[in-house]
């Protein structure tokens, strides 16, 4: 009121000359609040760990030795960016929709229309859970080699329950193949999706609410990005420095998010200008306020779809390199599974055949899920 | 008139010589470049708001009311638009102020209310946190205390039930809901001023009242003066105490509702005034368009469309506010009975003697009157015997198609 600025002390600075009742708002209590601040500081928590357990695993324990003596893991550097990336998801994914049912069962109730979206998210939760806890169950398929046991059929196909999806001309059984397999294309969607949404969005955000001059470097640069052949860049860059899966993330995630700029930005250019948007700066918040109050939330519906859809194309951007050959030599990636199989096609077509069938599974599921989505989520 | 001059508007005579009011617009202009020229939207805009009362800017689509509005705390987008003159807020000159500044006052010194409650709440946030955001941004609350101010101040605005409310979407409330939240929303910082855009266009009628009772309430409570922006003049007459009519980026009268209502002072009020739909009479309608906003008319804007107009009108700059005087050979509401003795309106105006003195004269004919009821009309200015308005014009048979309700 008349005149004096908001003091600090929230709860006498708002009572004095107005006719608001003398509600102390710092004696307020917390019973009911929308953001545990616990959450956030578990998360803080969990990332400050997972830095510190990095550092101990990279500096202090021995290359040899496994980080998790338990169980005999040996996490290695892209396993730490999963475990980076799935602590993202539980904080900003599940958290807030556990948090919030009343939204989500509404979500859910959309989404549960398409009939095969449903479907596809139980086999993706089929496979990120197997991709997730199966390299922890099964061994690894290097030490199961058994030529004694080479060319099994499957189990459908007149062999035996010992190895329900045959083997393979060195004996290892499918089986594991596919979930050491799952593993890998886990790690290379999500991580390299992780990468790639989140730069996509902050640039695409960014030169929609910006504009000028911001929004054309950023989208010439863009431009620049989408003529770039980033395959030829990887070849290059495997022939250089050897095939890493590392390596093929880290360019995935940092040379495919264009798409994902643009949209974001032409999706922003159009929320920007929305009322909630100028009634916003009517309040007094700032640009960044702005941006991540109101812009962000009101394209989360296009990252999200984005997001999804773009899990498929780093899974098969990388079996495609395996199966030719440039993958990483010291994974199971799918692709490499589906090529190791081709010179056995006419007397053993299951080595080939079910990773493929996995992974054309797998993409197609993406794409389910990734429609329902948009139609679940949509604000509009 | 002949011997105004263009910017004679920023002399134009205040009000009573109360306290400094709240917001004093002086001369305000807000231009946008465009492909087609500069529009000039706000064309030397002046008036005052004090403290606690309610002033309604009046004046059809594309006169400038919310353009006027949104300069005032620089809303307006800069560039296309630039916005020039003097907005003193308590005395501090917004148009100078720093954009850091600007922030500071915006939600929690001067709060806005726009016209349409279904574009102005984010449709992916509850609408509690868009109450609780204003008190975000302008203190440092944590979240559940902002969330307990937002549910207390959606009780204030009357939304029944403000704790489950707080919770919901937009889409899960109705119109009149979504416009007591945003109302709501534009208390969040407890402002001085509130400046409501059309606030109750988008409702239906009976919500309107219910949120037009609301805002008179809240205003009595909180102590806060309103700009009130609307073309609905049923909605002035209910809350209006002064009332501010544009035209084309031009204050055309400004007044006391009463007297407004009682004795428009300009022509275009009175054919604004026509067009109300009233009880019994037929309703009519102003013929012809707003002029070319890049292009403006000289003289009086409203001339060519005035059925009064005579020659000054047109060919001369644009008339000053002057004094609407109530002086007693004047009664322009009854028979034109002192017309009669008037010059023929077709005199060119333009051969009257113009000079230093007579212009000085002009000036100060506003000082010990009451001039708090001001018109930019000729009739209003030293030639008024010659262009008098009493001729008697009906606006309903001026427009052909006037069929009211």
């Amino acid at each position: 009121m008349a005149g004096d600025e908001p003091a600090p002390d929230v709860g006498t600075a708002r009572t004095a000359g107005t006719g608001f009742e003398r509600i102390d708002w710092t004696a307020v209590d917390d019973a009911d609040s929308t953001v545990p601040p616990a959450a956030v500081a578990a998360e803080a928590l969990v990332f400050f760990s997972l830095v510190a357990a990095f550092v101990y695993d990279y500096v202090i324990l021995a290359n040899e030795a496994p980080t998790v003596g338990v169980v005999g893991w040996d996490v290695t550097g892209v396993e730490w960016l999963l475990v980076v990336v799935l602590a993202i998801g539980v904080f900003h994914a599940a958290l807030p929709l556990a948090r919030n049912r009343r939204l989500t069962a509404y979500y859910w109730r959309q989404f549960q229309k398409n009939r095969a979206a449903v479907v596809s998210l139980g086999f993706l939760g089929f496979v990120f859970l197997v991709g997730l806890v199966g390299p922890l169950i099964w061994t690894a398929p290097n030490e199961a080699i058994d030529y004694a046991a080479a060319y099994q059929p499957p189990v459908f196909a007149g062999g035996s329950w010992a190895y329900a999806l045959g083997t393979d001309a060195q004996g290892r059984p499918l089986w594991h193949l596919i979930v050491y397999g799952m593993r890998v294309s886990l790690e290379v969607g999500l991580i390299s999706m992780v990468f790639a949404i989140s730069i996509g969005t902050v640039v695409g955000t960014a030169a929609a609410y910006f504009g000028g001059y911001v929004d054309e470097v950023l989208m010439r640069y863009v431009d620049l990005q989408q003529t770039f052949p980033v395959f030829i860049l990887l070849l290059l860059l495997i022939y250089l420095y050897g095939a890493s899966l590392l390596l093929i993330i880290a360019l995935y995630g940092l040379f495919s998010w264009e798409g994902t700029a643009r949209l974001v930005r032409s999706e922003a250019l159009q929320r920007g200008e929305e009322a909630y948007v100028r009634a916003a700066e009517a309040a007094g918040a700032g640009r960044w306020w702005t941006i991540r109050r109101h812009l962000i939330p009101n394209v989360s519906s296009t990252v999200i779809t984005a997001a999804t859809l773009s899990i498929p194309v780093f899974i098969l951007g990388e079996a495609s390199l395996s199966f030719l050959g440039f993958g990483d030599p010291d994974v199971f990636s799918w692709g490499r599974t589906i090529s190791a199989g081709r010179s056995d096609l006419p007397n053993a077509p299951w080595i080939s055949t079910i990773p493929g069938l996995f992974l054309f599974l797998t993409v197609l599921a993406f794409n389910f899920v990734g429609d329902a989505l948009r139609d679940a989520i949509d604000p509009r | 008139m002949q011997s105004t001059h263009g910017d004679s508007m920023s002399r134009r005579h205040t009000t009573t010589d109360q306290a400094e009011p709240l917001l004093r617009i002086t001369d305000l202009r807000t231009q946008f470049d465009t492909d087609d020229g500069v529009v000039r939207a706000v064309d030397g805009v002046s008036f005052e708001v004090n403290a606690g009362e309610t002033v309604c800017l009046v004046g059809e689509s594309g006169s400038g009311k919310t353009v006027t509005a949104e300069s005032i705390t620089r809303l307006v987008e800069c560039p296309p638009g630039e916005i020039t003159g003097r907005i003193e807020f308590r005395g501090e000159n917004l148009t100078t102020a720093s954009a850091a500044r600007l922030r500071e006052i915006r939600g929690a010194e001067i709060a806005h209310v726009f016209q349409n409650p279904q574009d102005a709440l984010n449709p992916v946030i509850s609408v509690g946190k868009q109450v609780a955001e204003t008190v975000r941004i302008h203190e440092d609350v944590s979240e559940r205390a902002a969330r307990k101010r937002a549910i207390d101040l959606l009780d204030r605005a009357e939304v029944p039930d403000p704790a489950t409310t707080a919770d919901a979407y937009p889409h899960e409330l109705s119109g009149g809901m979504k416009q007591r939240v945003l109302v709501a929303a534009a208390l969040a910082g407890d402002p001085d001023l509130l400046v409501a855009d059309e606030p109750t266009t988008a409702l239906d009628v009976t919500i309107q009242a219910q949120i037009l009772d609301l805002l008179a309430d809240l205003q009595r409570e909180m102590g806060m003066a309103v700009l009130f922006i609307t073309h609905d003049l049923g909605v002035v007459a209910r809350v209006a105490d002064r009332v501010v009519v544009l035209y084309a980026g031009k204050v055309m009268e400004s007044a006391p509702v009463d007297s407004l209502f009682a004795d428009p002072g300009h022509p275009y009020t009175r054919a604004l005034l026509a067009c109300l739909p009233g009880r019994g009479r037929e309703s009519g309608s102003i013929p012809g368009d707003l002029p070319s906003p890049t292009d403006p008319p000289t003289g009086c804007r409203f001339a060519p469309r005035c059925p009064f107009a005579v020659e000054a009108c047109t060919t001369d700059s644009h008339p000053s506010l002057y004094p609407v005087a109530q002086e007693p050979d004047t009664d322009r509401d009854g028979a034109g009975t002192t017309a009669g003795d008037s010059p023929d309106v077709s005199t060119p105006l333009s051969a009257a003697p113009l000079d230093g003195a007579a212009s000085r004269d002009l000036e100060t004919t506003g000082d010990g009157v009451n001039t708090a009821h001001v018109a930019a009309c000729i009739f209003h200015g030293p030639d008024r015997d010659a262009a008098h308005l009493d001729r008697e014009v009906s606006w309903t048979v001026a427009e052909p198609d006037g069929g009211g309700r």
